[in-house]
């Protein structure tokens, strides 16, 4: 044991003391502060037992010197005190003598010690070792132990009756420090010690976010706050007067701007703030979840939205991502054709959108003919710069589909464990990941005959060549992108950029204009975001002005693009690569937004597994879109990943829409209704009142610099803090109560409500981001009028005096917790029929399949063995974790044992057939001997002739029989009898054709003569060698 | 914001007596005392005397800070050195079972852990592997939301 201590550390005594309580000696060896490096945590003193340090002097104090059972809980708790409070406050603070913290403790302790000799009644513990030690600088310090003495007597006394005992007399000796304060100094310097609140200390289970003392309106009045809304309202700084006189401002002069009208097309107007949004589109063969809608669509509209609400010129594009391998697949998987596919989940993702309320300007899709146009021109543009390059790559083609086979079309042995079912990019078996080419024994997926290996010649975009460009661009474009962006697109940098193919051996896709590659196409992430421009151009003719650089520099655009962290290099790099290529005279984009991944009640969405609302789902729920949109904005995964979970969404719609924001908007109007006949009163604002709107102007501008930068989940948060704030002025001044009143009173109640309903209005402006359907219903109910929707940087007299509002009513309704459950239930996947469903159906029919049938249950096994293998697949490539599909594979594995046992049998039973041809033959001999007697006796043909049809239909069952027999037969042959006859057979004939040989070569005929015959003689040596190896 | 305390009270399914002579002379203390009151008679508290310290040293650490851990720069100290402290163990206080350290520390830390970026979770790397064990622990997935980790590095 040894005591690692800096000097004059007061810590050390605890441990000191109860060493000589426990009459150990333990060796100090004195370290500074700055070398208490070798352990971690950074602290002194420790105590060091073997080859466990123990860094807190209170543990070791009470290992050393341990309590008896009784006085455990009490100890600790002393101990506790002396750690989190005492000791801090003693370290924090300065002017000892003077600290408020310093004397609120002591007091207590004073008090505690005037009524009992130790801290722990009339017990010496290890807990007055502990307090006495942090007491020592303070009660051996030349200054402050008179004052302290005077103040806290009891204390006094405790400390030198304790300091009088032999036990504390020899540690304190050991110490070899006088004390005084400077022994403070050294217990800072040698550890971490917790600020301390200059309020009221902490009380245990305390609320920390308390003790924030709000200036005017007080926090802890807020009604119903929970921690993580808390977090939208500041911790208020007072007021200015520049603010108190921006509110008054603002406030009398009303709405100074109205909203534009709106104008089709958009076009960019020089001089003006022209905004194009765009959301990343949206791959067609699949219907998308609500993470996919959160993730681009849904975000790119809350922004596309607030862009109008600012009066900004405004285009938001989106469409269908409709081109590739993946449609093609879905195609088939459908049994139909690429075009169907796609116009059918065409329809689909719209009609998800429209139910959202997305505002696209246009939604529109890649197979048209201006994406064509645009790929083209873009293409040309690089290909002619020079940017492109040729080079082959090894593909492999099946020459009955003639097609090039997309990995996911090939199956065949792995190479790596010989499992017979790999795909073409991964093998089950193994899970090792395979190049297709590879593959022993590759198979057409659709055909299953043996595709062939050609080298197949691509073009690829030269990204070296732009590389410089496109790093110094990102380097000055991506300050206002948000940080995943950033983060994913500098890594790629980082890592070089090297050239990418941009063509596939595909039908489905845009063809490549160059001779020798008709028959090729692009590959979907080169004319993807291409398709950001020709859906523009399918809006506009004009599109152009929104991609292309204005050549008099008047009009400016910045592009926003909104996306999941998965799309981020083929917008940060890929794309500005091609533009740079291209030649550059485009509009980058300025700001790219991306969200990290949304999960489902903390697993992941799965189509195939069915766990996870889809887009169709939502609107089935009966929960209006606005609540889903809601909710997903407020758990929006920004910086990193969130989950939707229903409990969590019913909370919220509780609290946050219909108890906080409902509450107030709903109050406010229905105040108006009933005491001042629809009409909103007369107004004087008090200064009371500025306080609040200045308040509210702060939340304002939060709002609007929330939106800016793309952080919507706190946008909404300022949203909600507004109507609190709205709640706690209602609550404060309780104008039902004033409506009682004097005729001041009253007057005093209509500002108050009057107010109440501005701010309403305030909130309806700013729900329209985010809750649109919402944000009608309440301009309705105020009847607002069109103008007041602009964003105000302030908040200002929207419904003067005397305007007439309309019908108040309820707007939300409250959602039960019972319907979570069945929510998550409904919603949580189809784990048991997926499950058991093909393994349970496929046990049943080998054993009650006759022998008869097993030909169709081998054909039943067989649909179930693919069946099961897709699942397999599918749940494998939709990422989850092993465990899940790993008992899938165990079924897998078991059908397809089951398969080769059926097929087994199979086989025994046509060998068994063979057997009849005997019977058959005995039969046809009959039947013929019965014809001909037919035939003889005269009858006529009518009646010999359904004889005649027995006879034929059993000698062509025999001429089947017999076939067959003699393939058995034959094999037999061969393979048992043949070898040992044949190796006879042919070392006579080598010896034969020797003699010959030779005799040729004697007679002196010339080689081209014997040549022949050699090689015969050498055939029939390898025929021989052959045979005797299969003996 | 569910308090530590309400936390541990589910956990080790006891209440902690509030009518204790303590409580009535205002002599208020850390997390680090309840949580040891509540743990008490299990061997979650430590057999050896030796084990004990080790497990008191980090509930007194964790109750030190507790009421301070919204405050970033307090919080960021706290994750470092407890992460630099896991890199060589797989429980907060050396043992080789879970103790009441890792609980009081794993409900005093989660409100953190779950405002953590993924990138800043990649950085408490060891911490961010005890908690993930931890929070699979039965009796602390039913009392905490599980907070979702990486486990492809991505930054």
């Amino acid at each position: 044991m040894k005591l690692f201590t800096n000097t004059g550390n007061s810590a050390s005594l605890k441990i000191l003391i109860s060493s000589s309580f426990a009459k150990v000696d333990i060796p100090i060896e004195v370290i500074s502060a700055s070398e208490a490096g070798f352990q971690n945590p950074k602290r002194l003193p420790i105590l060091q037992i073997d080859d466990v340090s123990i860094f807190s002097s209170n543990a070791a104090a009470q290992y050393l010197y341990s309590p008896s059972d009784g006085h455990l809980s009490a100890v600790q708790r002393w101990l506790d005190w002396e750690a989190v409070l005492l000791q801090p406050v003693l370290v924090k603070s300065s002017k000892l003598e003077n600290c408020p913290n310093v004397s609120e403790h002591l007091s207590k302790l004073n008090s505690t010690l005037g009524k009992q000799q130790y801290l722990i009644k009339d017990v010496l513990t290890v807990s007055d070792i502990v307090v006495w030690s942090t007491l020592f600088p303070i009660f051996t310090d030349e200054q402050l132990e008179p004052i302290f003495s005077a103040k806290y007597e009891s204390i006094g006394n405790w400390f030198k009756h304790l300091a009088n005992l032999p036990e504390f007399k020899s540690a304190v000796e050991k110490f070899s420090h006088p004390g005084g304060i400077a022994c403070i100094q050294n217990v800072g310097a040698a550890g971490y010690f917790p600020a301390v609140n200059t309020t009221t200390t902490a009380t245990p289970a305390s609320d920390p976010c308390k003790k924030a003392k709000p200036s005017k309106p007080r926090k802890d009045l807020l009604p119903s706050e929970s921690s993580e809304s808390s977090e939208a309202l500041p911790k208020e700084p007072p007021i200015t007067d520049v603010e108190l006189q921006a509110a008054h401002n603002a406030w009398k002069s009303g709405p100074t701007i109205k909203p534009k009208p709106s104008v089709t097309p958009v076009l960019p107007i020089a001089g003006e703030r022209n905004v194009l949004i765009t959301s990343a589109l949206p791959y067609v063969n699949n219907v998308p979840h609500l993470g996919n809608i959160i993730g681009c669509v849904l975000s790119a509209d809350v922004f596309a939205r607030y862009s109008r609400l600012k009066n900004w010129n405004t285009l938001f594009v989106c469409g269908t991502d409709e081109y590739g391998t993946a449609t093609e697949t879905k195609a088939i998987e459908e049994g139909l054709t690429p075009e169907q596919i796609c116009n059918k989940y065409f329809e689909i993702h719209k009609e998800i959108y429209s139910w959202f309320n997305i505002s696209f300007d246009k939604f529109g899709r890649t197979t048209t003919k201006q994406q064509t146009e645009v790929v083209h021109e873009m293409f040309r543009k690089v290909h002619s710069n020079g940017f492109t390059s040729v080079s082959a790559m090894e593909q492999l083609l099946c020459e009955k589909c003639d097609k090039y086979l997309a990995d996911r079309f090939v199956e065949g042995t792995c190479p790596k464990c010989s499992y017979e079912d790999a795909r073409g990019d991964q093998c089950d078996g193994c899970g090792n990941l395979i190049n297709a080419v590879e593959l022993i024994k590759p198979r057409c997926k659709l055909c299953q005959t043996r595709p062939v290996v050609r080298l197949s010649d691509q073009l690829f975009l030269e990204l070296p060549k732009v590389e410089k460009r496109v790093a110094e661009w990102l380097e000055s474009a991506s300050d206002g992108w948000s940080n995943n962006a950033k983060v994913i697109s500098k890594a790629w940098l980082k890592d070089g950029l090297k050239p990418r193919c941009i063509t596939r051996d595909l039908k489905w896709g845009i063809p490549v204009p160059l001779p020798g590659f008709e028959k090729k196409v692009f590959y979907v992430w080169f004319d993807a975001p291409i398709g950001y421009m020709s859906i523009t151009k399918t809006y506009t003719e004009k599109w152009r002005s929104w991609w292309e650089k204005d050549k008099s520099g008047n009009v400016k655009v910045t592009l926003y693009q909104f996306m999941a962290k998965d799309n981020v290099p083929f917008h940060s790099i890929m794309f500005p690569s091609t533009l740079f290529a291209a030649g550059g005279n485009f509009n980058l984009v300025s700001h790219l937004m991306a969200t990290e991944y949304l999960n489902y009640e903390d697993g992941k969405f799965s189509k195939s597994r069915g766990v996870g609302v889809f887009g169709t789902d939502a609107k089935e729920t009966g929960i209006p879109s606005d609540i889903f949109r809601f909710y997903l904005l407020y758990v929006r995964p920004e910086g990193q990943d969130s989950s939707f979970s229903w409990a969590d969404l019913v909370t919220k719609n509780n609290s946050e829409l219909l108890n906080n924001l409902g509450n107030f908007i709903n109050r406010a109007l229905v105040f108006v209704e009933k005491f001042f006949d629809y009409l909103i009163p007369e107004m004087n604002l008090t200064e009371d009142d500025y306080t609040y709107v200045v308040y509210i102007n702060r939340l304002l501008s939060e709002y609007s610099a929330a939106l800016e930068n793309g952080s919507f989940r706190f946008g909404l948060r300022h949203i909600l803090g507004i109507s609190r704030y709205g709640n706690l002025y209602f609550q404060t001044n309780q104008p039902w109560a004033l409506m009682k009143g004097s005729a001041e009173d009253k007057k005093r109640a209509g500002s108050v409500i009057g107010l109440s309903c501005n701010i309403a209005c305030l909130l309806a402006i700013l729900l329209k981001p985010y809750m649109p359907q919402t944000c009608d219903v309440i301009a309705k109910q105020l009847n607002a009028p069109d103008s007041v929707f602009v964003l105000p940087s302030h908040l200002a007299l929207l419904l003067s005096p005397g305007h007439k509002i309309g019908k108040p009513a309820p707007l939300f309704t409250k959602i039960e917790p019972s319907t979570v459950e069945e929510l998550k239930k409904r919603f949580g996947g189809k784990q048991q029929p997926a499950t058991n469903g093909p393994a349970s159906n496929n046990k049943k029919k080998p054993t009650t399949a006759t022998l008869s049938s097993h030909t169709a249950s081998i054909k039943a096994m067989e649909d179930a063995v693919a069946k099961q293998g897709n699942l397999v697949r599918e749940m494998k490539a939709s990422g989850v974790p092993k465990t899940e599909w790993q008992p899938q594979v165990t079924v897998l594995l078991d059908m397809k044992k089951q398969l080769a046992e059926l097929q087994k049998h199979a086989s025994v039973d046509n060998v068994t057939g063979n057997g009849d041809v005997e019977g058959l033959r005995k039969k046809v001999a009959e039947q013929g001997d019965l014809v001909r007697k037919v035939k003889s006796s005269g009858v006529p043909k009518s009646e010999w002739q359904p004889h005649v049809d027995v006879l034929l239909s059993l000698k062509k069952q025999l001429a089947e029989a017999e076939k067959q027999s003699q393939s058995t037969n034959s094999i037999t042959d061969s393979s048992v009898v043949g070898p040992a006859e044949s190796v006879k057979d042919l070392e006579e004939k080598i010896t034969k054709q020797g003699d010959l040989v030779r005799k040729m070569k004697g007679s002196g005929a010339s080689r081209s003569e014997w040549q022949p015959q050699v090689n015969i003689l050498l055939d029939l040596k390898k025929q021989l060698a052959a045979a005797q190896k299969t003996c | 914001m569910v308090s530590v305390v309400d936390n541990l009270e589910k956990y080790y399914r006891k209440k902690y007596p509030s009518s204790s002579k303590w409580t009535q002379e205002h002599f208020p203390t850390g997390i680090g005392s309840i949580a040891l009151s509540l743990a008490a008679g299990s061997n979650e508290v430590g057999c050896e005397p030796l084990e004990k310290a080790q497990i008191q040293q980090w509930v007194e650490y964790i109750s030190m800070f507790n009421d301070q851990l919204q405050t970033a720069a307090v919080s960021q100290n706290i994750l470092k050195e407890v992460n630099n402290c896991l890199s060589r163990r797989t429980y907060i206080a050396g043992t080789f079972r879970k103790t009441v350290a890792d609980v009081v520390l794993f409900f005093a830390l989660w409100n953190v852990i779950a405002s953590l970026t993924f990138q800043e979770k990649e950085k408490y790397l060891n911490l961010s592997r005890w908690f993930n064990n931890m929070q699979r622990d039965e009796r602390i997935a039913d009392i905490c939301k599980q907070i979702t980790f990486s486990r492809t590095l991505l930054y």
